[in-house]
């Protein structure tokens, strides 16, 4: 019961000083969700539509390509990322 | 027939391999050897996730609409990426508070309400029951279809009777498979090892199934005298059949988000895969594999979708074949028996793997939310003897059997009708209305229970009104003037066009009005008050979880309770042996050492109350303790003072063991810090009084030799000279020794000043031999030179090698005997270094004094005689050389004599001009 000060001042100095396992593990977060973000703009964007325009590719048509090809790219994305970061999720 | 016995046997018998894979898996956990325990049986077997209705439903999908299948599987790969948040929290929560279903999560998030509980439950119970009905005529459809093989030819509409019905089997069947592994006991974890490893097992062999066909499907395809390609596109009734897979179209851009965020959604809040991915998780780091290898996994069961549906418009163009079946009816067109037999295994695991699963979680589910709590409010009037853990068991036997058997009424009512066909989304747009409360509930802290129940009822009132209404409509059980015009002929209340609302797809309406209501209730509702102490206390323990690493719960319990009244209550729900063990096992890690001398106290309570969650639910568990103990009611204030007071305890003590670590460490940094200090003090007394020493003695002599000749004017002027000659060395080598002294302090100070450039060595030498020849010719030594013809470029300061050239000469020069004595100066390329040797044919250097003459004042013993030098020049010399990067040592030669050796880095010849050196050379 001594004022708010002191409490702001320890709040704020533990959130500054993280020890490095949480630091980490923010930054695996941090990782997954700029590529959860690419993924949105990649897979919903106006432009996707596009694709049913531009022909066939060996017969398969572009559209297929590129959704299947985002895909697998979010999975190599994910797969890089979480074994970057070694510890714990 | 015979095919259809056939058919029935390996049926059979795959599902007794199932038993016998859970079977084994939980005999390997009684022995401590869990298979479940890997991060890649996880993975699988969240794939639970794909049912029949995905593994036959896709190519049918795909071959109507294009790609128009995918979102139900981009949207969980989607998901996946934010699962290190989003389901770490609801794993961590879930183990840390004993939940075991998400009707108790979502219970237990506003205040652990049973009201909520049973809601949420009977949600889930009304939204998943179609969807299981989906399963049970996916295998009937199945087994009807291939057992006229060769025939091709789609099951008849009328309904069979019960007993030639395959259907009404399967589900007695799952039935029985999910009681033995679903129930086998009342646990605490809840956590069945064995039907998670039959359900990883299911998952491999729906995904060999598909891949199978799929390869054998494409090989035809690209075959030359197969289906090809351009032999299909010629015919034009054909092409136009096929259009929608071979140039297909992005849906709207609303319907395409929506359908990838139901399935999104649903891929972490359908029952059974809470139960898979968050109940049954056992060990939190799974989840990073599962993070990418599941998504992998939908990939890939997804490879071979469009070629399949194009093999299947092209060999069935005239559409009397429904295009849901194209998996089994195109192997078998194919005249693959073999191919479709295992299609069919494939999609049994994938409908029995969905069904065993979803009734097991439903049954926790309507067992401990529903059941109960009307059980709780008759037993004030009848209250039960037995023991109430077998009558909990007993609920849930009877649910699954209950929840299979409303499934196959369902199924057997709806038969062909639309309302089945198009239950997968229709069930997914249910669970979604779980998302606002349960997501919102873990990272928003102002939900309140009056706020998730009015979006919960709301979202699925127009659930019901806007999807299962319709879906009745459509299939001739409601006028179809419903459709039209909504409630009262009002035709703004349209179901499938709310307000106006036209030309959407009836799941993204009724996503879009059921989720948008559900979350602006919530909100809403929320805001009208604060969060009373409970959900407070709750929000904290929900929203923090990944904040606070030790992951203590503080109990925010208060009252009088005693602690054999807690075990007597627990021990009815558990049993006697499994509640002592547990109490036992607490009061160690409290430091007691047993139960009986547990305190009555807030973390007791919470123990027990616990415990007793994770086998009836958190709200009936609270109501229990309560019914036990006299809990006094806490004030908002309180509650937060307590979790405040928690907290800061955590967070000074953290900041405590910080400091102290701290504070040792830079206590170990003075005190070494302090000991070089001593060392430095103790080495300049040394080198004071060896200074002091050294001076005092030609001094001596000096002031002996003065005074003689003061005191003895009539010396005879020969003795006279000899005297004085004797001052004037004695004076040389007082003032030798200081300039020593001098320099060898602005050497070690880092004072010195050096003039470096590239050197060649030989003329080094030969100057300094130049130099030092009166000396050497004084005591009638001979000097011998042995140097290369090429030069030995070093990099170096002129002055200061000469310096230490003749330290080096004059060292050998004194101890090499007069008259016969010998110097060899030899100079060599050793690999990357020159090495200089001075050697003599003096006395040697006594070996435990090889290192010691390089000390400063250090004079070696050898040869008795009383040493000429100032016992700086070695020292110097060392340090010289150090300096230059090189090494300077001395070893004894055989037979006799000493030999001092430099090394120094050579200089590439190709990186200096060599006219300079040799200008300087005068």
């Amino acid at each position: 019961m001594n004022g708010d000060k002191p409490t702001a001042g320890l709040e704020k100095r533990a959130g500054s000083d993280q020890s490095p396992p949480v630091a980490r593990r923010s930054l695996l977060r941090q990782r997954l969700l700029t590529l959860f973000s690419i993924a949105l703009v990649l897979l919903f964007s106006p432009l996707v539509g596009r694709h049913d325009l531009l022909g066939p590719w060996l017969g398969i048509p572009s559209l297929d390509l590129y959704l299947y090809g985002v895909w697998a790219l979010v999975i190599l994305g994910a797969a890089w990322i979480t074994a970057a970061n070694r510890d714990d999720p | 027939m015979i095919l259809s016995l056939a058919i029935i046997a390996i049926s059979l018998a795959y599902v007794g391999l199932l038993f016998a894979i859970a079977y084994w898996a939980e005999r390997r956990v009684e022995r401590g050897r869990s298979v479940i325990a890997q991060p890649t049986v996880y993975a699988l077997s969240l794939a639970v996730y794909c049912t029949a209705w995905t593994f036959y439903g896709s190519v049918g999908q795909a071959a109507e609409t294009g790609i128009g299948f995918l979102p139900i599987y981009l949207g969980p790969t989607l998901s996946a990426l934010l699962w290190a948040s989003v389901l770490l929290k609801m794993i961590r929560i879930s183990k840390s508070a004993r939940i075991t279903s998400i009707a108790d999560f979502i219970a237990s998030r506003y205040g652990k309400s049973q009201l909520l509980g049973g809601l949420v439950t009977l949600i889930a119970v009304l939204g998943v029951i179609p969807y299981i009905a989906l399963q049970l005529k996916a295998v009937s459809w199945s087994f009807e279809i291939l057992r006229h093989y060769p025939q091709v030819r789609m099951p008849e509409t009328t309904a069979l009777p019960l007993w030639h019905d395959s259907a009404f089997a399967v589900a007695l069947l799952l039935a029985a498979f999910a009681i033995l592994f679903g129930t086998r006991q009342l646990d605490v974890s809840e956590r069945h090892e064995g039907l998670v490893a039959a359900i990883a097992f299911e998952s491999l062999v729906k995904l060999f199934a598909f891949l199978a066909l799929g390869v054998f499907v494409t090989l035809e395809l690209m075959a030359p005298d197969g289906l090809s390609l351009e032999t299909l596109v010629s015919d034009p009734a054909l092409a136009q059949r096929l259009a929608p897979v071979l140039s297909p179209r992005l849906p709207p851009l609303y319907d395409w988000f929506a359908v990838n965020l139901l399935a999104g959604l649903a891929i972490i809040l359908l029952p059974r895969q809470f139960q898979v991915a968050v109940v049954e998780n056992s060990d939190e780091r799974h989840l990073r594999r599962a993070i990418w290898l599941f998504p992998l996994y939908l990939w890939l069961i997804n490879l071979f979708v469009i070629p399949i549906a194009l093999a299947g418009l092209s060999i069935f163009p005239d559409g009397s074949t429904a295009a849901d079946t194209f998996m089994l009816t195109v192997p078998m067109a194919m005249k693959r028996p073999d191919l479709a037999l295992l299609v069919f295994i494939g999609g049994l695991s994938a409908s029995t793997g969905m069904v065993i699963v979803e009734t097991v979680a439903l049954s926790t589910m309507v067992s401990n939310d529903l059941v109960l709590p009307l059980l709780m409010r008759l037993w004030p009037r009848h209250q039960p003897r037995a023991h109430l853990g077998q009558l909990l068991l007993m609920i849930r036997r009877l649910a699954i059997l209950g929840i299979l058997v409303l499934s196959y009424l369902y199924y057997r009512l709806a038969g062909e009708a639309y309302a089945l066909v198009n239950i997968g989304l229709i069930s997914f747009v249910a669970v979604a209305q779980f998302a606002p409360p349960l997501i919102g509930g873990l990272y928003w802290r102002g939900g309140t229970r009056e706020g998730a129940l009015a979006g919960l009822l709301v979202g699925f009132l127009i659930w019901v009104y806007t999807l299962l209404l319709p879906s009745f409509a459509k299939s001739g059980w409601l006028p179809p003037a419903f459709m039209d015009s909504g409630i009262g002929g009002l035709a703004f209340l349209a179901p499938q066009a709310l307000f106006g609302l036209e030309g959407w797809n009836p799941i993204t309406h009724g996503l879009f009005w059921s989720l948008t209501a559900n979350l602006l209730m919530f909100i809403g509702v929320s805001s009208l008050r604060t969060p009373r102490p409970i959900e407070a206390a709750q929000a904290r323990l929900f929203v923090d979880i990944l904040r606070d690493p030790r992951r203590n719960r503080t109990s925010v319990w208060r009252g009088q309770a005693d602690v054999r009244e807690l075990l007597a209550l627990t021990e009815r729900f558990l049993g006697p042996e499994r509640t002592r063990l547990a109490f036992a096992k607490h009061a160690r890690t409290r430091g007691f050492s047993s139960s009986d001398e547990l305190p009555a106290d807030p973390e007791t309570v919470g123990f027990a109350e616990t415990l007793l969650s994770g086998a009836i639910g958190s709200a009936s568990a609270r109501l229990m303790i309560a019914s036990v103990t006299q809990e006094e009611s806490l004030g908002l204030e309180e509650v937060l003072a307590i979790l405040d007071e928690a907290w800061q305890v955590r967070l000074y003590s953290q900041q405590l063991e910080q400091k102290s670590r701290d504070l040792e460490a830079a206590t170990a940094e003075l005190r070494a810090a302090n000991e070089r200090l001593q060392e430095l003090d103790r080495l300049k007394d040394d080198f004071m009084s060896s200074v002091t020493h050294e001076l005092r003695t030609p001094l001596a002599s000096i002031r002996a030799f003065a005074e003689i000749l003061r005191d003895h004017p009539d010396l005879d002027p020969e003795q006279r000279q000899r005297f004085l000659a004797i001052l004037v060395s004695e004076a040389e080598r007082l003032s030798r020794l200081v300039d020593q002294v001098l320099d060898l302090a602005k050497i070690e100070s880092g004072h010195a000043d050096w003039h470096t450039e590239i050197l060649a060595l030989q003329h080094l030498v030969e100057d300094t031999v130049t130099m030092t020849a009166p000396l050497v010719k004084e005591r009638g030594i001979s000097v011998q030179l042995d140097l290369p013809p090429e030069p030995a470029w070093v990099w170096g300061d002129r002055d200061r090698l000469i310096q230490v050239l003749e330290n080096l000469i004059a060292n050998a020069a004194k101890f090499a005997p007069s008259g016969s004595g010998r110097i060899e100066i030899g100079l060599r390329r050793l690999g990357p270094v020159w090495r200089l040797n001075v050697a003599d044919n003096g006395p040697g250097i006594p070996a435990a004094e090889l290192e010691l003459i390089f000390e400063r004042f250090h004079q070696s013993s050898a040869g008795g005689a009383k040493p000429l030098g100032t016992g700086l020049g070695l020292p110097i010399s060392r340090r010289i050389i150090t300096h230059l990067g090189g090494r300077i040592w001395a070893e004894n030669r055989q037979p006799r004599g000493a030999k001092l050796c430099v090394e120094l880095p050579a200089c590439h010849s190709d990186a200096i001009i060599p006219d300079k050196s040799g200008s300087q050379h005068p």
